[in-house]
């Protein structure tokens, strides 16, 4: 892998200081995490080495509390506020989990400024299911379908506390009747990905989003549980990056199978 | 002239919506089983009626047609068949590995007592994304693996085969075919380049909804690169497939084709509202990687069948594609909107008035 450094930065941006992570030159990737809060993996810095990847954190998850923003409608509109300020104009934007349902809103409210929409396992139309019943193991293994690739930290009790309230407001409801009407007229082209081993969701809402949306792919990603880019990096960056690049196009693909002239 | 009858082996249900892909949500099995009576039902009066093939092809997440292996479909119907041969027209080619394609179609020449007809073709744009295929090498994919599955049929000792796409290092099909030195192959004839080819490694041509004044300027740029390459075919060497519909009079065969809006060869790809931009990328990019049009403009197809009309009418529409020099006319008297019930009539109508006229 190329050496990929990512630079810390901030905006200013719908009142708050937004922070975000930046590397790569190319068109530019705009990514948002899931409840877990920022963490880059390995996916992130290959994706750097095809986009400018611009990966943001939602205010809130970095000690202080955000007790202004009600929805993931209202951080949507920040987060599309943040992008702005820093001058770009379209984008592919990806969003993980809980991200993913900011990611929803903020395509359907600014499509015009989306290339692409890409969704890694969204929260939205999740099952109405409370994983606070699962054991500490089903719960790890509800995430990580490949514990051993990546450095798992336990979650600070207290931190989670402090943002769990953001998170659920964030998220929504199950589902979202509001969000699902003006999906069904969304014009961006969607990904949305699921892991055949996602313990938290399972792969049902992707079907939702494939029946919502005009232009909807739904991918399953095998042996990948909901954390997708930390279980398969590779893979999700395959697909990722190359829906970012053609959206549908990507069906069709460029490989060659030239073994010799 | 011989008669083929194309079975598309559509799946019949009211009010099932077009489009590409369909989602397999669609699919009710009751409806599944009624659809595969009623086609056997229209293969066995082909069957009896007096048709020399019946054909198959395949084409993939389409109600329109419940044959993604056309194979596994003449299979099916070749231990049926009490006269008729069994024809695929055809395969898609470049969508599998060549080694396996030729063992089954050997398999199947085997199992069918010799009766096989074949078409290798590169297929519609829409089967480039059934299986993930790169459509700006599908011509040099396809014209490497014919040779491939040609070989395959013919070298008598285990080969390898070092390609530009494909390599084995061990082929050596079992069962070969029953019909030597090979079964009959046909390939498109739709452009010089495909009529070259098949000139050159002396295989049939098919001509898909050609329109019949088009015909014999085709046909003649065959014949003459075969004169080049040493050989003159014969009348059987030319196929033409294309919509068909006789009713009992002009008029009443006119009027099942307006009401039911039959004939369009296109109609496979026609998206639903919801899949316009969808198709319109994917097959814009196809057609990119064909290096041109994917297929025929809108509207440029045939939207009423090119055979249609009573018997005396049908006869003379076929005598002058005969004249045009098709030996065998490969003709389709189903599809998924057309009550299957009109259409065992129309070929049961067929098989009596206009099949006599030519024997």
């Amino acid at each position: 892998m190329h050496d990929i450094r990512f630079e810390e930065r901030r905006v200013e941006a719908d009142g708050f200081s937004v922070r975000y992570v930046e590397a790569g030159d190319g068109p530019p990737l705009v990514m948002l995490h899931g409840a877990g809060g920022l963490a880059l993996n390995a996916a992130h810095s290959l994706l750097a080495q095809r986009f400018r990847v611009l990966a943001f954190e939602c205010p809130g998850f970095q000690g202080e509390v955000n007790d202004r923003t009600k929805d993931g409608r209202e951080m949507a509109a920040t987060i599309a506020a943040a992008v702005e300020a820093l001058g770009v104009e379209t984008y592919a934007l990806q969003g993980t989990s809980m991200g993913g349902a900011i990611a929803c809103w903020l395509a359907v409210q600014f499509p015009e400024r989306l290339t692409s929409l890409i969704l890694e396992a969204p929260a939205a139309f999740r099952p109405d299911r409370d994983p606070s019943g699962m054991t500490p193991e089903e719960f790890v293994a509800a995430f990580h379908a490949h514990p051993e690739r990546k450095e798992l930290t336990p979650p600070d009790p207290d931190a989670q506390a402090r943002v769990w309230p953001l998170v659920e407001r964030l998220v929504g409801p199950p589902y979202d009747t509001e969000l699902a009407d003006r999906l069904r007229e969304l014009p961006v082209p969607t990904l949305v990905m699921y892991g055949t081993r996602d313990g938290l969701f399972g792969t049902e809402p992707g079907r939702v989003f494939r029946d919502l949306i005009p232009q909807c792919t739904y991918a399953l990603v095998y042996d990948a549980a909901h954390d997708m880019a930390g279980d398969r990096p590779e893979a999700f960056a395959d697909i990722v990056g190359e829906f970012a690049e053609r959206q549908e196009r990507f069906y069709v693909p460029r490989t060659s199978t030239v073994i010799n002239r | 002239m011989q008669f083929s009858i194309f079975q598309p082996l559509p799946y019949f249900a009211p009010d099932q919506p077009t489009g590409w892909p369909q989602a397999p949500k669609l699919f009710t099995p009751e409806h599944a089983l009624t659809s595969v009576q009623q086609n056997m039902d229209i293969i066995d009066a082909a069957d009896e009626g007096g048709f020399d093939y019946i054909s198959v092809a395949e084409h993939h997440y389409a109600s329109r047609q419940m044959c993604p292996s056309p194979t596994l479909a003449a299979a099916l119907i070749s231990q049926r068949l009490k006269n008729a041969k069994i024809a695929i027209l055809g395969v898609d080619l470049p969508l599998h590995n060549p080694v396996q394609v030729a063992e089954e179609l050997a398999m199947l020449d085997t199992f069918a007592r010799g009766n096989l007809l074949v078409g290798l073709f590169r297929g519609t744009p829409n089967e480039y994304i059934t299986y993930g295929h790169n459509p700006a090498e599908s011509k040099a994919s396809f014209n490497e693996a014919v040779e491939l599955l040609l070989r395959a049929w013919t070298e008598p000792e285990p080969f390898a085969w070092e390609g530009i796409h494909y390599r084995y290092r061990m082929v050596s099909i079992w069962p070969q075919p029953i019909q030597r030195p090979r079964p009959p192959v046909l390939v498109s004839g739709n452009s010089p380049s495909s009529a070259e080819f098949a000139a050159r490694h002396r295989l049939k041509i098919g001509l898909s909804f050609v329109p019949v004044d088009k015909i014999p300027q085709m046909v003649e740029v065959y014949r003459e690169a075969a004169r080049r390459h040493g050989w003159e075919p014969g009348p059987d060497d030319v196929l033409w497939r294309a919509f068909a519909h006789v009713g009992e009079t002009d008029e009443k065969a006119r009027a099942v084709c307006d009401e039911y809006d039959y004939g369009d060869a296109m109609g496979i790809l026609a998206p639903t509202p919801r899949q316009l931009a969808s198709t319109a990328t994917m097959m814009g990019e196809v057609a990119a990687g064909f290096g041109g049009p994917a297929g025929p403009p809108p509207g440029a197809g045939p939207v009423r069948p090119a055979i249609m009309g009573g018997p005396e009418t049908v006869i003379e529409q076929l005598q002058a594609v005969r004249e045009a020099g098709v030996g065998i006319a490969d003709l389709i008297f189903s599809a998924d909107f057309l009550p299957p019930e009109v259409s065992l009539e129309s070929v049961k109508l067929f098989s009596k008035e206009v099949i006599p006229a030519f024997r």
